[in-house]
């Protein structure tokens, strides 16, 4: 996943069904709980992606998730991430396993 | 005079040429893009002037430069419901919010999916396949035969002006890709 963030663009990532999504719920939950402390960088970036998640919810404006989904996969390309960037992925996913419901998309 | 294409080798090219030879709808003229980096370079800004056409069917991407909008009349398939949905891989963004394609035929301009629109077709069904390399293609191709026959039963193309300032979207994220393509195939 983390790959699309500095070496492929996003246009090109290739569709690889189920997989891909059960991928991408592995990786961020290993990152939530490998997180650790503070820094003041990242965790200024947390709370922009958070108000952008939060905007999100209130709208259901598109623009705003695919914003912050990438947000937050620069933030996954940091060896070690903050607790706060693990509060803004829990988040993210607690809203694409809403947007998977709501399709009633079966991903598991 | 007629309408002619400028030409950057691609799926979409190859199936808008194929529509038009097939359909009897053959392009006036065609240049050949295939050495030029962007719609900006100089040999398509020579050719174009060179042989004049009432219409110029674009098969790229990106940005024209108002030196060449200054001498002829671009037209875009963009793969999106303008004002509502401009910028980038907006079939996408329309799976998800509304399950349906569209595609708009608009004139260029400097500014991003701007200009009047020609005509608008949505697409209910979506056909199987791949999204980027076979669908979006294929969508458009078929708006453009459309455009193209009206061009041949009313001899100009009208533009309406968009109104509204809409949406502009940026390439989506693999996740959200994923999501509308599952929920397309369902």
């Amino acid at each position: 996943m983390y790959e699309y963030v500095n070496n492929i663009s996003y246009s090109y990532a290739p569709f690889r069904g189920k997989d891909f999504l059960k991928d991408y719920f592995k990786l961020r939950e290993h990152k939530i709980k490998t997180s650790k402390g503070k820094n003041e960088k990242l965790d200024e970036q947390a709370i922009n992606i958070m108000k952008l998640l939060f905007m999100y919810e209130k709208t259901k404006k598109l623009r705003l998730l695919n914003t912050a989904l990438k947000m937050n996969d620069k933030i996954c390309s940091n060896k070690r991430i903050t607790n706060a960037c693990a509060d803004t992925l829990e988040y993210e996913i607690k809203i694409i396993r809403e947007l998977l419901n709501r399709e009633g998309i079966d991903w598991e | 005079m007629g309408i002619g294409v400028i030409d950057f080798p691609s799926i979409r090219s190859s199936m808008y040429l194929e529509m038009m030879y097939k359909e009897n709808l053959k392009p006036s003229y065609i240049v050949d893009a295939k050495y030029c980096n962007s719609i900006n370079d100089s040999f398509i800004f020579e050719e174009v002037k060179k042989h004049s056409q009432d219409y110029w069917i674009y098969t790229g991407g990106g940005i024209v430069k108002d030196r060449l909008l200054k001498e002829i009349k671009l037209i875009h398939m963009h793969p999106g419901f303008v004002p509502y949905y401009k910028g980038s891989t907006c079939f996408y963004y329309s799976l998800l919010n509304t399950n349906t394609i569209t595609v708009s035929a608009l004139f260029m301009t400097g500014k991003l999916d701007s200009g009047d629109v020609i005509l608008q077709k949505t697409y209910k069904t979506i056909p199987e396949g791949d999204i980027d390399n076979f669908v979006d293609p294929y969508l458009r191709t078929q708006t453009l035969k459309e455009v193209l026959l009206k061009y041949k039963k009313e001899g100009e193309l009208k533009g309406k002006k968009q109104t509204e300032e809409g949406e502009t979207y940026f390439v989506i994220h693999p996740v959200l890709k994923h999501i509308a393509i599952l929920k397309a195939r369902q």
